[in-house]
C-alpha cells in the first residue's frame, strides 16, 4: 500500500500509523513481509528485535509472576510504555505499596495519583509526620480533618498540635467547650486560651453560676457586666438572695442612684400656740361634767330598760330553740311543767310553766286560775 | 407654762379614768377580753290575759308558740337587755314585784349554761333551774300570776 506522503521541505513523512503498527504486530508474530521489513528498518527498528522483545514480555507477564521488580532495567528491557507499565504494576502491587522516592520516580507517577492511591488504601489514622506530609505533599486541611475525626472528643489544645494541624481556633474551642465541665472556671488562662467572646462565656457562667452568684468586685470586673439595669437587676432579683448589700460602694459600682431626700420630706415643727386660760379650765371641767352625768344614770346596774320596739324582739325561728335542763326546783307548792314544743318544729321554744297551787294574790286583782 | 399645761392634762386624764360613764375607755384591754366571754340576754315581759283577745303585733313570731298557754290576749310590757359577763349575774324586777336573777355559768360556741331564779313577792323561790340554751336560742318561763293572767318571759341568749 502506497501513499503520496510528500511533505514540505522534501523530508520523508512518517509512515501512516496503521502501516507501521501493522508491521510491528506482524514482526512480533514473526509474520512480517519485505515491505514491513523495509518500513521498520526506515524507523530504526528491526523485525528480529521486535520479535524477541515480544517473546520476553509475554513470558514476563505470564501467570506466576505476581510482583515484578520495578527497576529501570526492567522498564527499559520491557520497553513498556510508561503508563501501561505503571497501571499494570499498581494493579498487581498489593494494597500498600512503599512510597519511596525511588518507586515514585521509577513509576514516574504524578504525586496526586500516588496520594490518592495511598489514601484509599491507607490505615485509618495515618502518621502525620512532617516527613510524610512533605513527601506526599498532602494539604494540611485534609490531614487535620482526618485527625480530628479520629482524635476523640477532647483533643489537647496544645500550640504544637494546633500549629501542626493548622486548625482554626474556633473549631478547637467548640470541641473544648462541648466536652468541658458544666461550670468552667473563670480563669484568665482559660479565657485567653479559648478566646471566646466574652458575652458567650458570661452567659454560660450565669446560667451555671448557681442560685447566689457572688457579687464581688472581681467577679463583676471579670464578667464585665454592664451597669445596665436589666442584667444587674435580674441578678439581684432572681439570684442574689433577699437582702443585697445596699452600701454606697455597691450602689456606685452598679451605677444605681441612691435615694435622695426630697424637700417635701422635711418636717418642720408646727408653731406652738398658747391656749387661752378659759379654754384650759374648760378642759378640766369636761370630766367633772361627765362624772355628774354618770352619777345620774343607773350606774350600779348596767341593765337598761327600754321601751319595747319591734326591732327588740329577739326570738329567731332560724335557731333550734331546744334547751337542756340540768336541774329544776321550786320552794313553793307548785307544779313545774316543761313543755318542749312541737317536735316537727325545731324553732319551737321550750316553755317552763310554773303552776302555783297556793296562788299568790297580786295587788289590786282578784285571783285567777292559771293553767 | 409648760408645767402648768402638763398638770392640767394629767388631772384631766385622772378624772376621765375615774368616770364610771366611760368604763371602757379606762379599761381598753380587759374590756375586750370581757366582751369575748359575754352573753347579751334579752328578756321580754309579756302579760297573757283572757280579758281581751288582742295580740301585740310585735309578738307575731312568738304567737304560734304561745297558744300552748291558752290565753286569748298578749301584751308586751317591756324588754330588758342584760349583758352577762362570764360567771356574771344580773337581777331585775318584773311586773308583780317578782325578782328574776339570771347567772351565766359558762358558754361555748354552741350553747350557754344559765341559772335562772324567780323570787316571789314574799321572797319565796318560785323557780330555780340550770339549763343550757343554744347560741342565740330562746326559752320561755311562764306562770307567775299577774292581773288576772300570767307573766310570760321569753329569754334569748345572744352572742
Amino acid at each position: 500500500m502506497t501513499r503520496d506522503t510528500t511533505t514540505s521541505g522534501g523530508a520523508q513523512p512518517d509512515p501512516p500509523l496503521d502501516d507501521f503498527q501493522r508491521a510491528t504486530v506482524r514482526a512480533a508474530d514473526g509474520m512480517h513481509t519485505e515491505q514491513d521489513l523495509q518500513l521498520l528498518s526506515n524507523a530504526g527498528r528491526s523485525c528480529e528485535s521486535i520479535r524477541e522483545q515480544h517473546e520476553r514480555l509475554s513470558h514476563l507477564l505470564a501467570v506466576g509472576h505476581p510482583a515484578p521488580e520495578l527497576a529501570d532495567r526492567v522498564m527499559h528491557v520491557l520497553n513498556l510504555a510508561g503508563v501501561d507499565a505503571r497501571s499494570v504494576l499498581l494493579y498487581a502491587a498489593g494494597p500498600a505499596p512503599e512510597l519511596s522516592e525511588r518507586v515514585l520516580s521509577a513509576l514516574g507517577q504524578s504525586v496526586v495519583g500516588a496520594r490518592d492511591s495511598l489514601l484509599d488504601d491507607a490505615a485509618a489514622a495515618p502518621d502525620l509526620v512532617p516527613a510524610v506530609m512533605g513527601e506526599t505533599g498532602l494539604a494540611c486541611v485534609p490531614g487535620g480533618s482526618v485527625l480530628l475525626d479520629a482524635a476523640g472528643s477532647a483533643p489537647e489544645l496544645s500550640a504544637a498540635v494546633a500549629e501542626t494541624l493548622d486548625l482554626r481556633p474556633t473549631r478547637s474551642r467548640d470541641v473544648l467547650l462541648e466536652g468541658a465541665e458544666p461550670t468552667p472556671e473563670l480563669m484568665g488562662p482559660v479565657l485567653d486560651a479559648v478566646d471566646t467572646s466574652d458575652l458567650r462565656l458570661r452567659e454560660v457562667l450565669l446560667e451555671r453560676a448557681g442560685d447566689v452568684p457572688m457579687m464581688s468586685g472581681s467577679v463583676m470586673e471579670q464578667l464585665d457586666l454592664a451597669a445596665a439595669q436589666p442584667a444587674v437587676g435580674s441578678l439581684l432579683r432572681d439570684e442574689a438572695g433577699p437582702p443585697p448589700d445596699l452600701s454606697g460602694e455597691v450602689l456606685s459600682r452598679l451605677g444605681l442612684a441612691s435615694p435622695v431626700a426630697t424637700p417635701e420630706d422635711t418636717v418642720t415643727a408646727a408653731p406652738t400656740t398658747v391656749v387661752p386660760l378659759r379654754r384650759r379650765w374648760a378642759l378640766l371641767a369636761l370630766p367633772a361634767v361627765a362624772m355628774a352625768a354618770a352619777a345620774l344614770l343607773f350606774v350600779s346596774q348596767a341593765v337598761i330598760s327600754v321601751a319595747p320596739t319591734e326591732e327588740l324582739i329577739a326570738f329567731s325561728t332560724d335557731v333550734a330553740n331546744r334547751i337542756e335542763i340540768e336541774d329544776i326546783s321550786t320552794d313553793v307548792a307548785a307544779v313545774v311543767h316543761v313543755i318542749p314544743g312541737d317536735f316537727d318544729d325545731f324553732a319551737a321554744p321550750t316553755i317552763i310553766f310554773i303552776d302555783e297551787l297556793d296562788e299568790e294574790i297580786d295587788s289590786g286583782d282578784s285571783r285567777a286560775e292559771g293553767r | 407654762m409648760k408645767a402648768t399645761r402638763l398638770v392640767q392634762l394629767v388631772l384631766a386624764a385622772i378624772l376621765f379614768s375615774a368616770s364610771p360613764a366611760v368604763p371602757h375607755v379606762a379599761q381598753a384591754g380587759p374590756a375586750a377580753e370581757q366582751a369575748k366571754g359575754r352573753v347579751d340576754l334579752r328578756v321580754h315581759v309579756i302579760h297573757a290575759t283572757e280579758a281581751h283577745s288582742k295580740i301585740d303585733p310585735r309578738l307575731e313570731k312568738l304567737q304560734r308558740y304561745l297558744r300552748h298557754l291558752r290565753y286569748t290576749g298578749y301584751d308586751l310590757l317591756e324588754t330588758k337587755k342584760l349583758p352577762l359577763s362570764a360567771r356574771g349575774k344580773q337581777t331585775f324586777s318584773v311586773a308583780g314585784d317578782r325578782k328574776v336573777t339570771v347567772e351565766l355559768l359558762s358558754k361555748d360556741a354552741k350553747k350557754a349554761r344559765l341559772r335562772v331564779k324567780i323570787i316571789g313577792r314574799k321572797g319565796q323561790k318560785l323557780l330555780d333551774t340550770t339549763l343550757a340554751v343554744p347560741r342565740n336560742g330562746t326559752f320561755i318561763v311562764a306562770g307567775p300570776k299577774y292581773k288576772g293572767g300570767i307573766l310570760v318571759l321569753p329569754l334569748t341568749a345572744r352572742y
